[in-house]
């Protein structure tokens, strides 16, 4: 691997940790929605700072280049992730309707009970 | 008293429509029940509903059709009510056809739709092209014909009530009628005219209805397929 990519790895590691942290301190977000983006780039210091494992592990299972594995690594932990996010929207979005139905239907009751009272 | 039926009217910022359709159902069809949906709109669909006394379920934000007939839906069971009628805020539809619809359910349906081509053939438009390959599509996977899969006027019985207000994926589509004819649903039609639109847009242009095709066939052919009842 070249050193540009190295720093580049590195620098695009630093910079998502610290935008992250940068959201914490603005309350913006969750620190459980945070471990998986410490985890992923701390990996992807260790890749920008010791190649050397990475020669091993592509050597081993047979990339042409390191850099291969690299980015095929990386695509693939993101398309999981990308995957479970959508699960969570769609949970999510379910929770909204159900307390946004839940609020109209509460409200209608009430009134009907006003009214007979 | 209540009556057997409840008529579910969905409405998003429909202020140019909703008094007319809502006073003419409460005036001369009185011996049904009503519910307008007020799904977030924006505009003073809330407002004329308040001031004119209208029963209504005031949805805080907007959720789309599924969302707010859902929330009908869910009035309607907790309410006990033995059927339900989806019916347009935008006066579409016609209420004198409510009877017959509800004869029908009455001999043991579970879905009995307002078609509007069941003795009538369809004209020769780009809609109508895609309110065929649906009509296919059903009777494809369910070896039933459903003549008007994209009618909004539905009816519904109580056991069908319960599954719409408790479940997740059962916006009224076709590709909810596909699915629950799979799994036994009876489903019935029964002749009925429609209007135009009175007053606005409908929510479908081209694009969005190319979309709409394209989701609802990938849901009857794919996905419905891989559903579990329950």
């Amino acid at each position: 691997m070249s050193v540009l990519i190295r720093v580049l790895l590195i620098i695009s590691a630093v910079l998502m940790l610290v935008f992250m942290l940068k959201k914490i301190r603005q309350a913006k977000l969750k620190i459980e929605y945070m471990i998986f983006w410490i985890v992923f780039s701390v990996i992807l210091v260790i890749m920008g700072i010791f190649p050397g494992v990475l020669y091993v592990i592509s050597d081993l299972i047979g990339f042409q280049s390191p850099i291969n594995m690299v980015y095929l690594v990386i695509i693939f932990v993101l398309i999981v992730k990308m995957f479970f996010m959508t699960l969570q929207i769609s949970q999510l979005e379910h929770r909204v309707e159900a307390l946004v139905q839940q609020i109209a239907i509460d409200r209608k009751i009430d009134k009907e009970k006003k009214k007979v009272d | 008293m209540q009556s057997d039926l409840l008529i579910v009217i969905p409405a998003y910022n429909e202020e140019e429509n909703i008094e007319s359709v809502v006073t003419y159902i409460r005036d001369n069809y009185g011996q049904y029940d009503y519910i307008v949906v007020n799904d977030g709109s924006r505009d003073r669909t809330a407002e004329i509903c308040r001031s004119k006394g209208y029963e209504l379920l005031d949805l805080p934000t907007n959720l789309g059709l599924a969302g707010a007939f859902q929330a009908g839906l869910k009035y309607a069971y907790i309410k006990e009510y033995s059927y339900a009628i989806q019916f347009d805020a935008d006066g579409q539809h016609r209420p004198e056809f409510i009877q017959a619809m509800l004869d029908r359910i009455k001999e043991g349906y579970d879905i009995v739709i307002g078609s509007r081509f069941l003795n009538h053939r369809k004209s020769k438009s780009l809609r109508m092209i895609g309110s065929k390959m649906l009509t296919a599509a059903i009777r494809i996977t369910t070896g039933v014909r459903v003549s008007d899969p994209t009618s909004g006027m539905r009816m519904f019985s109580q056991s069908m009530i319960k599954e719409f207000a408790q479940n997740l994926n059962y916006g009224p589509e076709p590709d909810t009628v596909s699915y629950l004819l799979k799994n036994g649903a009876k489903v019935s039609e029964v002749q009925v005219k429609m209007e135009k639109r009175q007053f606005g847009e409908s929510y479908l242009n081209l694009t969005g209805s190319a979309k709409y095709m394209i989701k609802m066939l990938i849901s009857i052919f794919l996905v419905q397929n891989f559903r579990k009842r329950g």
